[in-house]
C-alpha cells in the first residue's frame, strides 16, 4: 500500500507541474533538515515494463559427460536434489497510461505469429491475477520443460488493447 | 562396388527362373497372347477399363488394380536421388530414373524408359515400354524387358534374362545369368559373361574374351514380346481420393495455425479447407493409444513438411493406417506434396499432383508396410539419401487404403457440448447440438462430430484425441462482482449465444446469459461481460453456441455452428492464483518404494500425476487446491500417498470447509491427518484400495499389455482458517510423499510392518512428525538430518523423482536411464544440461509404458 500511496502522490506532482503523459519523474522535494530521507521514489516508465529473471541462476560450467550405464552407477553431485524447476522473479511496472484495472496471465503455451500477434492457451497459465497497483512482483516456479513464458495484461477498458510480451528460455 | 553389393541381392528370395522365361517366350511365339497370369489380369483390366471407365471407377478397388503392390506410382516420371532406397515396387506411366547407388527393393515398371545410375540396383525385375539403361556396375536381380533397347553399363550384373524389342548392348565385363533375346542386334563388350542363350533377330557382335554358356544365335526365330503397357491410373486414384474424402470432414485443421508448433493427434479423420503444413523442425505426433487406428488427412490444397519436420508415432499398433489424401480440389490447387530436406513422415500419400522431396527425407510405412506415394497426374521426385519404406518391407498401400474404405464406419454428423447432465448435453435431454454437415461456422480451429455427448467427466476431446473446445479463451479470471474479458475465435462472421452458470445451480438461467445473438467476425473477437455479485465462488460451467442466426437457447439442435462447454473457476475479487505446473497440466512424482534399500530404479512403484493451485488475497494464501490421479502402481507393497505443507500447522486449515472428491464423488472422511500438529493431507492410506491390475497383470499400468484407464482421480480444496502470509508458504511442489499402509510388511529392514512411521520423500525433503527418525541410515539410506540431507543413497540417488509434466514412466523393471537416456547427464551436470530430460521427446519410447 505504501507504494500505491507514493505513486498517487507522484501522480499529483506530475499534474501540478503540468507534466504527465509518459514522462518519467525522478526528482522529489528535499525533506526538511533533520528528518530521515524518504524511501526513494521509483520513476513510472513511459511504457509498461515486464521483467522476468531467474532468481538464482547457476553458472554453466564445462559439460560433464556421464559414463553411467545404469542408475546404480550414477553418482549425484553433493547438494544436487534433482530439482526439476527453477524460480523466477516477475516484475511489472505499469506506465501511467496503463494504470487502470487490469488482469495479468502468465502462461507457458503460446505461439507468436509473424505479424507479432500472439495466440495464448490460457489453460497453461502459471499465474492469474488482478492488477490494481502500479508495481507487481511475484516469484514464479517454472518447471524445466517450459520453453518460454508469455505475459498478457488485459484491461477492463474496452478501448485498450492487451499488452503482451514473452520470454524464451 | 558391384560385387560387394550383397545388400541388393539379399532382398530377393527367388531369382527369376531362366528356364521358365524361355518357356514363356516359346509359348508366346506359338500364339499365346500373354506371358503370365499377371499380364492376363492386366490385359483384362485394360480391356474392361476401355469399355467404360466410370463403371470401373465404381467397381474397381485398388487391390484389384495394377496399383496393387505398388509402393510408388506416378502418372508422370519417377526419379530417385543418389543413394535413395525404395522398399517396395515402383511404377510410372512414363519414365523411372534411379541416380547412382539408388536402390529399389521391389520391381520397376515404366511406361517408357528406365534408367539406373552407376551402382544403382533393382531387386526385382525391370519392365520398360521403351529403353532400359543401366549405369556402370548397376545390379538387377530380376529380368529386364525393354520395349526397344537395353544398354547395359560396364560391370553391371543381371541375375535374370534380358529381352529387348530392338537392340541389347552390353559394355565390358557385364554378367547375365539368364537368356538374352533382342529383336535385332546384340552387342557384347569384352570380358562379359552370359550363362544362358544369346538370341538376336539379325546381328550379334561379340567382344574379346566373352563367355557364353548357352547358344549364341544370330537371325534367331524367337520374337520378343510387345512393349509393356502401364496403365495411367489417374481415374482410379482420383476415385479413391474422393471415396476417402467422402468418409467425412472429421476434424477441421486450420491451415494457418496447425503445424506451427509441435502437435499431437489421435486417430481419426482430419481435413483442411486449404493446405496442411508442418513447420520446419516441428513434430506431428500421432498417438495411437496402443489400439488399431486410422488417420486420414483430407487436404484440399497441398501437403508440405518443411525442413526437418517430422511425424512421430506414439503407441501406434502394427495394424494402424495413415493416409495423406492430398485432394487438390481447392480452386486452382495443384494438389502437390513436398517434403523439405530431412523431413520424415509415415504412411501413404495419395496426391493429385506431384510428390517431391529434398535430400534425406523419409516416408516410412507402419511396421513392415512400405510407405508409399501415388501421384494421380504428375511426377514423383526423391532427393538424395532418402528412404521410402524400410528394408524388407512388404507393400500395403493399395490394400490398406481399400481396407480403410471397407472398414469405415458411418460418420457422426453432430457436435455436442460435454457439460454435466444437469446442463442438458445428451440427445435424450435435447442437449445443445449442431450439424457438422457442410458446416463452415465454428469456434477455434475446428469442430468435430459425435453420435452423442461425452458428458463430463468424459469429454469428446479426450475420446477422439481432438480438442475442438478451443474457440474460447478466458483471458481474465472470473471474479465476483468484477468485469471480465474473453476472446472468441470465429471461423467466419456469425452470432454467439453464451451462458455462465454463475450461481452454480447446474443450469444455465436466463439471467446468466452473457452474450445474446452477439455478432462476431472472422478471427479474434473480444467480449466484455460482468460477473455478478451473486456469483458463487468455485468451479462452474459456461456454454458457447455459435450459429448463422443467433438467439439460440442453451439446449436444442441447430443446422450449423458449434457448441463449446467450458469449465471455469469463479474466485473472490482480487484473488491471485498460482499454479504448479500450470492450470491444466500435470506434474509427476514417481517413487521407488524399496527404501531404505536400493531398488531397480524403474521409478514406477507409485506414480502420481498432480497439480497445485494456490489462491492468494492481499498477500495471503487463503486456499489451496490439490488435484491428481494415480498413474501407476508397479509394486506389490501397500503404500499410501499424502501431501505435507512444510511449516504450516494443522490448525491453520479450515478442516470443516475442506472439499474432497475421489472420482468426482465427495468423500466423508477428512483428508487432514488427525493427531498431528503439521498440516498433512492423506490422499489415500492404500493406493491398492483404488486401483487394480489388468487381467493377467501383476501391477497397475506398468507392464506391456497391461493398460487401463485411470482408476482414481482426486481433487481437494483446502481453505485456510487463518490466511497464510505468502512468504511463509512452502515452495511448489510442497512436500508430496509416500508412506506405508498400516499392517502390511514393507522391508526386512524394519521387522514389523512400519506403517505410518515409514515415509519416502523427495531428496532433501524432511519427513513429517509421523516418521521414525531411527529408520534413517538403515540399509542403503544415507540421510544426514543434521545437514538437511534426506532420502538419498550412498551415491546420492533418491527414492523419488519429481518432474513438471505428465511423465511417460518406465516399463516395469526398466531402469529409468533406459527410458530417458539423458537422466544421467542431467544429474552429472547438476541440472544445467538436459534439464528437460523427462519430456517425451527425450524418451526411448520402446522402454516407456504405453497405455
Amino acid at each position: 500500500m505504501n507504494k500505491l500511496y507514493i505513486f498517487v502522490c507522484l501522480s499529483m506532482l506530475i499534474t501540478a507541474c503540468g507534466g504527465g503523459g509518459s514522462q518519467s519523474i525522478t526528482a522529489v522535494p528535499l525533506p526538511p533538515a533533520g528528518e530521515p530521507l524518504p524511501v526513494p521514489i521509483e520513476s513510472q516508465p513511459a511504457v509498461t515494463e515486464f521483467s522476468l529473471e531467474e532468481s538464482n541462476p547457476k553458472e554453466a560450467g564445462d559439460m560433464i559427460g556421464s559414463s553411467a550405464k545404469t542408475s546404480h552407477e550414477i553418482v549425484v553431485p553433493n547438494g544436487f536434489a534433482l530439482s526439476s524447476e527453477r524460480s523466477f522473479d516477475l516484475r511489472i511496472t505499469r506506465a501511467q497510461d496503463d494504470n487502470e484495472a487490469a488482469y495479468l496471465s502468465l502462461c507457458s503455451d503460446y505461439k507468436q505469429y509473424n505479424d507479432g500477434s500472439y495466440s495464448i492457451n490460457y489453460d497453461s497459465c502459471l499465474l492469474r491475477t488482478s492488477l490494481s497497483d502500479i508495481n507487481y512482483e511475484a516469484v514464479i516456479i517454472v518447471t524445466n520443460d517450459t520453453p518460454g513464458l508469455v505475459a498478457a495484461l488485459w484491461f477492463m477498458d474496452e478501448s485498450k488493447k492487451p499488452l503482451i510480451t514473452d520470454w524464451r528460455f | 562396388m558391384k560385387k560387394s553389393n550383397v545388400y541388393v541381392r539379399s532382398y530377393y528370395g527367388t531369382n527369376f527362373d531362366v528356364n521358365s522365361l524361355s518357356q514363356v517366350l516359346i509359348e508366346y511365339k506359338s500364339g499365346y497372347l500373354c506371358r503370365s497370369a499377371k499380364q492376363v489380369n492386366r490385359f483384362i483390366f485394360t480391356l474392361l477399363f476401355s469399355l467404360g471407365s466410370s463403371l470401373q471407377v465404381a467397381a474397381q478397388s485398388l487391390v484389384d488394380s495394377d496399383l496393387n503392390n505398388q509402393s510408388l506410382y506416378a502418372s508422370g516420371y519417377i526419379t530417385a536421388g543418389a543413394r535413395t532406397t525404395v522398399g517396395g515396387n515402383v511404377q510410372s506411366a512414363t519414365a523411372v530414373t534411379l541416380a547412382a547407388n539408388a536402390i529399389v527393393a521391389g520391381t520397376v515398371e515404366a511406361g517408357a524408359a528406365t534408367t539406373l545410375g552407376a551402382d544403382a540396383g533393382v531387386v526385382g525385375y525391370i519392365e520398360a515400354g521403351s529403353t532400359v539403361t543401366l549405369g556402370v556396375a548397376a545390379i538387377v536381380n530380376g529380368f529386364i524387358q525393354a520395349g526397344t533397347t537395353a544398354t547395359i553399363g560396364a560391370s553391371a550384373v543381371i541375375d535374370g534374362s534380358v529381352v529387348t524389342g530392338t537392340t541389347a548392348t552390353f559394355d565390358a565385363l557385364v554378367e547375365v545369368s539368364g537368356d538374352v533375346l533382342a529383336g535385332t542386334t546384340v552387342t557384347v563388350g569384352a570380358g562379359s559373361i552370359f550363362h544362358g542363350n544369346v538370341d538376336a533377330g539379325t546381328t550379334t557382335t561379340i567382344g574379346a574374351g566373352v563367355q557364353i554358356d548357352g547358344i549364341l544365335t544370330a537371325n534367331s526365330s524367337l520374337v520378343p514380346p510387345p512393349p509393356l503397357l502401364v496403365t495411367n491410373q489417374e481415374v482410379l486414384i482420383t476415385s479413391m481420393q474422393i471415396a476417402l474424402k467422402d468418409l467425412g470432414t472429421g476434424t477441421e485443421l486450420v491451415s494457418t495455425t496447425f503445424g506451427v508448433n509441435n502437435e499431437t493427434l489421435e486417430a481419426g479423420i482430419y481435413s483442411t479447407i486449404d493446405y496442411l503444413t508442418i513447420t520446419g523442425g516441428k513434430t506431428l505426433t500421432l498417438d495411437g493409444k496402443g489400439v488399431d487406428g486410422t488417420w486420414i488427412f483430407n487436404i484440399a490444397n497441398y501437403l508440405s513438411f518443411a525442413i526437418d519436420a517430422k511425424v512421430i508415432l506414439l503407441n501406434v499398433t502394427d495394424n494402424s493406417t495413415i493416409i495423406w489424401n492430398v485432394m487438390g480440389d481447392k480452386a486452382g490447387s495443384a494438389g502437390y506434396t513436398q517434403l523439405g530436406a530431412g523431413a520424415e513422415t509415415t504412411g501413404f500419400i495419395l496426391a493429385k499432383g506431384f510428390v517431391q522431396t529434398g535430400a534425406n527425407t523419409v516416408i516410412e510405412g507402419i511396421a513392415n508396410d512400405c510407405g508409399g506415394a501415388y501421384s494421380a497426374t504428375n511426377f514423383i521426385e526423391f532427393g538424395a539419401d532418402s528412404v521410402v519404406g524400410q528394408t524388407g518391407c512388404t507393400n500395403g498401400m493399395a490394400a490398406s487404403i481399400s481396407q480403410t474404405l471397407a472398414d469405415a464406419p458411418v460418420a457422426a454428423t453432430l457436435d455436442f457440448g460435454d457439460a454435466p447432465a444437469s446442463y442438458a448435453s445428451l440427445v435424450d435431454d435435447d442437449g445443445a447440438r449442431h450439424s457438422t454437415e457442410n458446416n463452415t461456422i465454428f469456434m477455434g480451429s475446428g469442430v468435430d462430430a459425435e453420435f452423442d455427448s461425452y458428458q463430463f467427466p468424459l469429454s469428446d476431446d479426450v475420446t477422439d484425441g481432438n480438442d475442438d473446445e478451443d474457440g474460447v479463451a478466458f483471458v481474465t479470471g472470473l471474479e465476483v462482482n468484477n468485469a471480465a474479458v474473453l476472446e472468441l475465435i470465429a471461423s467466419t462472421s456469425a452470432f454467439v449465444d453464451a451462458w455462465i452458470d454463475f450461481d452454480g445451480n447446474g443450469v444455465f438461467g436466463s439471467d446468466e446469459k452473457i452474450a445474446d445473438a452477439q455478432a462476431v467476425i472472422q478471427g479474434n473477437n473480444t467480449l466484455f461481460y460482468a460477473v455478478p455479485e451473486w456469483a458463487e465462488v468455485g468451479s462452474t460451467w459456461a456454454r458457447f453456441r455459435v450459429s448463422s442466426i443467433g438467439g439460440l437457447e442453451p439446449t436444442g439442435s441447430f443446422s450449423d455452428g458449434e457448441v463449446e462447454d467450458h469449465q471455469v473457476d469463479i474466485t473472490e475479487l482480487n484473488v491471485s492464483i498460482q499454479y504448479y505446473p500450470s492450470a491444466s497440466e500435470w506434474a509427476t512424482i514417481a517413487f521407488e518404494d524399496n527404501w531404505p534399500s536400493i531398488g531397480d530404479y524403474d521409478f514406477n512403484d507409485l506414480v502420481i500425476n498432480y497439480r497445485i493451485s494456490e489462491y492468494t488475497l492481499n498477500g495471503e494464501v487463503i486456499r489451496v487446491k490439490l488435484e491428481g490421479q494415480i498413474a501407476a502402481v508397479g509394486a506389490l507393497h501397500h503404500n499410501g500417498f499424502a501431501f505435507h505443507l512444510p511449516g504450516i500447522l494443522r490448525s491453520t486449515i479450515d478442516e470443516n470447509a475442506i472439499r474432497y472428491t475421489i472420482n468426482d464423488l465427495p468423500q466423508n472422511i477428512s483428508p487432514l491427518e488427525a493427531g498431528r500438529n503439521q498440516a498433512i493431507f492423506i490422499i489415500t492410506n492404500d493406493v491398492w484400495d483404488w486401483v487394480s491390475p489388468g487381467e493377467n497383470c501383476n501391477y497397475y499400468r506398468t507392464e506391456a499389455g497391461c493398460g487401463s484407464d485411470i482408476q482414481m482421480v482426486f481433487s481437494m480444496t483446502l481453505p485456510m482458517a487463518n490466511a497464510i502470509p505468502s512468504a511463509q508458504m512452502p515452495e511448489f511442489p510442497y512436500d508430496p510423499f509416500l508412506f506405508a499402509t498400516e499392517g502390511y510388511d514393507h522391508s526386512l529392514a524394519f521387522g514389523l510392518p512400519p506403517g505410518r512411521a515409514y515415509e519416502i520423500h523427495l531428496p532433501d525433503k524432511a519427513p513429517t512428525e509421523a516418521f521414525r527418525t531411527d529408520f534413517f541410515g538403515r540399509r542403503d539410506d544415507r540421510s544426514e538430518p543434521q545437514n538437511g540431507r534426506y532420502f538419498v543413497s550412498t551415491n546420492g540417488m533418491p527414492w523419488a523423482i519429481n518432474v513438471g509434466v505428465e511423465m511417460q514412466y518406465s516399463l516395469e523393471y526398466m531402469d529409468v536411464i533406459y527410458a530417458y537416456p539423458l537422466f544421467s547427464s542431467f544429474i552429472a551436470n547438476q541440472g544445467l544440461v538436459d534439464a528437460d530430460w523427462y519430456i517425451l521427446e527425450n524418451a526411448n519410447t520402446n522402454n516407456i509404458f504405453s497405455n
